[in-house]
């Protein structure tokens, strides 16, 4: 039997709140922090509604990178929680869809503007993603199992490494941030409304698409015996998950006629490897953005999911709050699954410590996301049962 | 989910020196660089001047039904995907629009080639058209690999942890069909030369001037290419049943940060070392198991000692006797690709039983005379197992372990 996966600890940054309880709260009042930003860029100017990190804006200091430096900040918070030190004991996930974007716009353009002789040796290594990766282990001292990917959430990945034993803890961080390359290419390609139009508006007919958003989300992951060893108070329990790549690949695939079915599969695709009842299913935190195709297609799909199921989960949009996090989408939806649990505890990551709850039923979430490229994933999460209800 | 073995059943190249897999089983025999005048780009401005780059790339990419209309100057990345991958299915003996896959493929850059079209190319801002943009998003280039081979399923990862980013994916596909998450995955790495890899390797003097000359006292830098490879991994159970040829197995994977410095390894070389012990724990084999590792090898001040440390820290007393080599001196450093690369370059020496030289190494370093590195010819040997050895930018180490087709066949679950 593979070993269970469990949440011990997590940390958020976000446009709402950087603290868990300000963020759940957030999400309670539906309380959008959406701001217009002016983006100029080779291809002209663009101003924009954005769900961006404003506390942080300015946090970039020489080889750290906003990007590197929102990481940093996010993983020490979700150690501190999880009451998880350095060493070897402990990986790193990262996911991001545009990573080092930033970086690389500074590097061409400083190649093409100044030369190659003008090129700061340091400036190179901070366009490749693993550097940021590289730092936040060094920073916070983690030597454990590390990498990076795109396209497949930490989250997954980190699952899927503790569930094959190749870890016992990890943490998996998911970064993204509004360059204004992200910015000037979702905007070229009509993917998000101009900054006049009703947008960011999840399952309402008015929207008429996204609002970027940018978040840093940390979750401490780790097996059940690794938590219990430790005297962890874990947050819920990461169940499985089920991903579905469709016959095309988009950049937009929220616009994607096939996404309906993809998003159905993967929803399928999770609950037949859990080997939970779908009667259980409470929640589904919807990939929803605002954009009518997707928002639309993810209906569809739940009430074919739950077609003999006399009971309906209740299907929220943390999107309408923090906006497209692109990679960052499945990490939100999944704390605010975790966060939203009877048993989750009352929890600022700056004081005070978890209090936890017993639980008696096994009731689940799903998370859905969808990525760029086309890839449709239901992640199931559920509160740590601790052997009851299974 | 039960513990299942993974097999490798398909295999696919394209790098400097050869286009499929044949070519490149023979030129891992020969003494001959891939190192040459770049012609990709401008290489006025740089110190260097050299790369390995497929100057018959266009050619290829002409011949082939998938990739004709693609272009070698911006959807570089692609082709070389597409073209690897597509001899990685066919050789599977499988019909790739009837299966189930999942996709992992590694890059460090994506399809820069796309973007340095629209930064360093171009002044004019309509040419910041769909497909170009496209390239922003480095998880797309999976996606399309997918689409353009008609690979349906699921999941799909791009690994982007730069120069160990192949054998990761290798190694997440590993645990994928492993651990019952599928049946069939396409796993490789892909990396086409870029002006903005050339460019910062030279802003940090990586790049050799002379010879690549990977483990050698004299050696003076690496040199940047470009290609790709992947493998078709399987149930082992499921490619008994359908009669494949089985061409090796994936046994351990390893992984970990030195969290220690942005570029440089730590000189004890002790985090690859427990990326190395981590592989041999999950694939339960002990260093005296290990017929022959592929190094990383880049041929740079920094990077050769410490692996070789690291080598020494892991295996203790039988650190010399086991054989190293590293293939970069042959074919460059193709970051992203490059553990893809070297993990086919494992398969073909155990299946062939010889295990590659370092080409351009004559003198070893001092300090690790007593070590087994294998140059000047291939030395014939009958390999059960070999490793795989990467690291990266940021300290991040992936390590695969690999059985024969012998092991793969005879052995039961």
């Amino acid at each position: 039997m593979p070993p269970k996966v469990l949440v011990s600890g997590a940390a958020v940054i976000s446009n709402a709140s950087n603290d868990l309880e300000g963020f759940r709260d957030a999400l309670e009042r539906g309380d959008a922090k959406f701001t217009l930003r002016d983006f100029h860029s080779p291809v002209g100017y663009v101003q924009l509604k954005c769900g961006e990190i404003q506390s942080l804006r300015d946090m970039a200091s020489g080889r750290r990178t906003r990007f590197t430096q929102l990481g940093i900040a996010v993983v020490r918070a979700a150690m501190d929680q999880a009451g998880v030190g350095p060493g070897p004991d402990t990986g790193l996930i990262l996911s991001t869809t545009c990573g080092t974007a930033d970086s690389m716009s500074t590097y061409l353009f400083g190649l093409r503007n100044d030369g190659a002789q003008s090129m700061a040796p340091s400036s190179f290594p901070l366009t490749m993603f693993s550097t940021p990766a590289g730092l936040i282990a060094a920073d916070c001292q983690i030597s454990g199992p590390t990498t990076v990917c795109a396209g497949f959430s930490s989250i997954c990945l980190a699952f899927d490494l503790l569930t094959g034993g190749i870890a016992k803890r990890l943490i998996a961080v998911s970064i993204e941030e509004i360059s204004w390359l992200v910015a000037a290419t979702y905007s070229r390609l009509e993917m998000i409304p101009g900054a006049s139009e009703i947008a960011g508006l999840p399952f309402q007919s008015q929207s008429s698409g996204p609002v970027l958003g940018e978040v840093a989300a940390a979750l401490v992951i780790e097996t059940e015996q690794s938590a219990l060893e430790r005297g962890a108070e874990p947050l819920g329990e990461i169940l499985g998950y089920g991903a579905i790549r469709p016959r095309t690949a988009r950049i937009d695939p929220w616009n994607d006629p096939l996404i309906e079915a993809a998003l159905l599969g993967s929803m399928r695709k999770a609950l037949a490897r859990i080997r939970r009842p779908i009667e259980d299913l409470r929640w589904v935190y919807a990939a929803a953005n605002g954009t009518p195709n997707l928002d639309g297609a993810e209906l569809r799909a739940i009430k074919e999911l739950m077609a003999r199921c006399p009971d309906r989960p209740t299907n929220v949009a943390p999107k309408s709050v923090t906006g497209e996090t692109l990679g960052g989408g499945l990490a939100v939806n999944c704390l605010a699954a975790l966060l939203n649990f009877p048993s989750s505890p009352k929890h600022s990551i700056e004081q005070g410590t978890p209090r936890q709850r017993s639980l008696s039923h096994a009731t689940f979430a799903l998370c859905n996301h969808v990525e760029a490229g086309g890839d449709s994933v239901s992640l199931a999460v559920g509160p740590w049962t601790n052997g009851l209800g299974q | 989910m039960s513990v299942r073995r993974v097999v490798v059943t398909g295999l696919g190249i394209v790098c400097p020196v050869a286009d499929n897999i044949s070519a490149f089983a023979d030129a891992l025999k020969k003494d001959i660089t891939a190192l040459q005048p770049v012609c990709l780009f401008d290489t006025s401005p740089f110190r260097v001047k050299m790369g390995g780059e497929i100057t018959e790339l266009s050619k290829v990419a002409s011949t082939n039904r998938s990739t004709a209309a693609m272009s070698v100057d911006t959807q570089r990345a692609r082709i070389l995907g597409t073209i690897a991958a597509q001899q990685a299915v066919e050789s599977a003996d499988l019909e790739s629009s009837r299966e189930s896959w999942a996709v992992a493929v590694g890059t460090a850059s994506s399809e820069m080639s796309a973007l340095e079209e629209l930064y360093l190319r171009s002044r004019d801002a309509t040419i910041w058209e769909r497909p170009k943009l496209g390239a922003c998003v480095p998880s797309l280039l999976a996606s399309q690999l997918s689409a353009d081979l008609e690979l349906e399923g699921g999941p799909t990862a791009t690994l982007s942890s730069a120069c160990s980013a192949g054998t990761s994916a290798i190694g997440t596909a590993f645990h994928w069909i492993r651990d019952g998450v599928s049946d069939l995955a396409l796993a490789g790495g892909l990396e086409p030369l870029s002006e903005m890899a050339f460019a910062g390797f030279n802003s940090v003097h990586s790049l050799t001037t002379t010879l690549c000359r990977p483990f050698d006292e004299t050696r003076d830098g690496m040199f940047v290419s470009e290609g790709a490879a992947f493998m078709v991994l399987e149930d082992r159970g499921r490619a008994l049943r359908r009669g494949a040829r089985i061409r090796g197995e994936v046994v351990g994977y390893g992984l970990s940060a030195d969290a220690y410095h942005m570029t440089a390894p730590t000189p004890d070389g002790s985090g690859l070392a427990r990326a190395i012990l981590h592989c041999l724990a999950v694939a339960g084999l002990r260093p005296q198991n290990i017929g022959y590792i592929n190094a990383h090898g880049t041929g740079t001040a920094k990077n050769d000692p410490a692996e070789l440390a690291a080598i020494r820290t892991a295996f203790g007393d039988y650190a010399s006797d086991v054989p190293i080599s590293s293939i970069k001196g042959l074919i460059g450093h193709s970051l992203g690709a490059c553990g893809a690369i070297e993990a086919v370059a494992c398969i073909l020496s155990m299946e062939e039983g010889f295990i590659p030289f370092t080409v351009g190494l004559e003198n070893p370093i001092k300090e690790f005379a007593s070590f087994d590195l294998v140059r000047g010819a291939p030395r014939q040997a009958r390999l059960d197992y070999a490793l795989s050895l990467s690291a990266a930018f940021g300290g991040l180490n992936a390590v695969i372990a690999l059985a024969s087709s012998s092991y793969a066949t005879a052995t039961t679950d």
